[in-house]
């Protein structure tokens, strides 16, 4: 009998253990944060977490804790005011750029459909446009929202937001492009029939159109039936899935790299690499179509060359930096 | 002598911990939406180091469950130097009187 009571009361403890909120980040923190952070700066802010009652203190609890996390594990806890803000004035700068990119890049297309305008249409086409958007209002970001060269912590806290940024591309290209861009197509047709044209009502998926399985189904039925300018067409189109949220990160952290304080040269930088990153892009298909690289490498071109530029940038910074502090020496 | 830098954020701090020691929560509530849950732990942690404030953890009851909570006061240091900015800041205050030239 006294041992089914201790068994009870130890369940029971067991389970107001797991009952008890911020647990599970308590043993992240002990994962990706020193010793010294988790002691005085995530312990005592879990500890408030546990006594907070009703469900949206406990929400802005818990959005603090990640917050302090994400400090912590970054290393970024020692962030001035003036880091901080250079990162709040960025990311405001990314945000309206990326929004002002996509109305630029939403609006042709339904411009040249004047039938299919509305917030539906709008809609459909948003998937499209971010993945260009994202790098490009990052990249404009970069360049003019940081003055000067980021310190540590502000290089940091960007390459989080880039890797963030990036994932969202990802989501983006992998499933929200081919559904909207299929949505758009139908909406169309549906016009087009009404107007008493002859077309089908769920039209047939282009490469564009089609999720990453059924590119790669396609891909291996045009490599079996010889239709060799067909694989390499749709291989392209499965690798830029990927290598597009690649750029996100690849084009900022070259602006990031870049040893020039200057913001007009930063912005004229920016708009060079956005540029020469769409060129390379055409060169790669280019090369893919006339068989002169193979798709994965024509889809990768960009980034390589980007990846390259970056690395020359920062080696020329440190040495720089390097020959500046024996002057003063 | 230089004075040690105090950001805003510290100085604030720093008032409210001269008053009384208290928990993180604590000082968010009382700065009335100046500090926010979010960065006073990481600031409290650098005043921390350097020797601005100190803390401990509340004695927790036999079973309570969860984490202790910190409570913080300001070291002696800490107070002379909130002391030095607020000089400082009084003094800046005080305008020259400009008198006309005879």
């Amino acid at each position: 009998m006294g041992s089914r009571r201790a068994y009870a009361e130890a369940a029971a403890a067991i389970e107001a253990r797991h009952m008890i909120p911020g647990r599970l980040l308590h043993r992240i923190a002990a994962l990706i944060c020193s010793a010294k952070s988790c002691e005085q700066v995530v312990e005592p802010a879990i500890a408030d977490l546990q006594r907070e009652q009703g469900t949206a203190a406990l929400l802005g609890s818990y959005l603090a804790v990640l917050k302090v996390l994400g400090m912590c594990a970054l290393d970024i806890s020692d962030a001035t005011d003036d880091d901080r803000r250079a990162v709040k004035r960025t990311l405001i700068w990314a945000f309206a750029l990326t929004c002002a990119t996509t109305m630029l890049l939403v609006l042709p297309p339904l411009s040249s459909f004047p039938e299919v305008r509305g917030s539906v249409a709008a809609m459909a086409l948003l998937p499209q446009a971010l993945p260009l958007a994202i790098p490009i209002g990052l990249a404009f970001a970069v360049a003019v929202g940081l003055s000067g060269r980021a310190t540590m912590n502000v290089a940091k806290a960007m390459i989080l937001a880039m890797a963030a940024a990036s994932l969202l591309s990802f989501a983006t290209q992998v499933w929200g492009m081919p559904a909207g861009n299929q949505a758009f197509r139908t909406l169309v047709a549906e016009i087009a029939r009404s107007n008493g044209e002859l077309v089908p009502s769920n039209p047939p998926k282009g490469p564009n159109e089609m999720t990453l399985s059924e590119l790669s189904r396609d891909i291996s039925g045009f490599a079996a039936s010889g239709r060799h300018q067909m694989a390499r067409r749709y291989s392209w189109t499965f690798h830029l899935r990927f290598t597009l949220p690649v750029a996100v990160l690849a084009v900022a952290t070259f602006l990031l790299a870049l040893p020039v304080n200057r913001r007009a040269i930063r912005g004229l930088v920016a708009f060079v690499t956005c540029f020469s990153y769409w060129a390379l892009m055409y060169i790669g298909e280019f090369a893919i179509r006339r068989d002169y690289m193979t798709p994965f490498a024509g889809a990768w071109l960009p980034n390589m060359v980007l990846a390259a530029a970056t690395i020359v940038a920062l080696s020329y910074s440190t040495r720089r930096d390097s020959s500046a502090l024996a002057s003063h020496s | 002598m230089d004075i040690p830098r105090l950001s805003g954020t510290e100085h604030l701090i720093l008032q409210l911990l001269a008053g009384d020691e208290m928990f993180g929560l604590q000082l968010v509530e009382q700065s009335r939406g100046a500090l926010k849950r979010g960065t006073v732990y990481v600031t409290l942690g650098r005043m921390q180091d350097k020797g601005f404030v100190e803390s401990w953890t509340e004695k927790q009851a036999p079973g309570a469950i969860g984490l202790p909570r910190r409570l913080y006061r300001p070291t002696a240091y800490g107070l002379r130097v909130l002391e030095a900015w607020e000089a400082a800041a009084r003094t800046l205050k005080r305008r020259p009187q400009l008198r006309p030239a005879t």
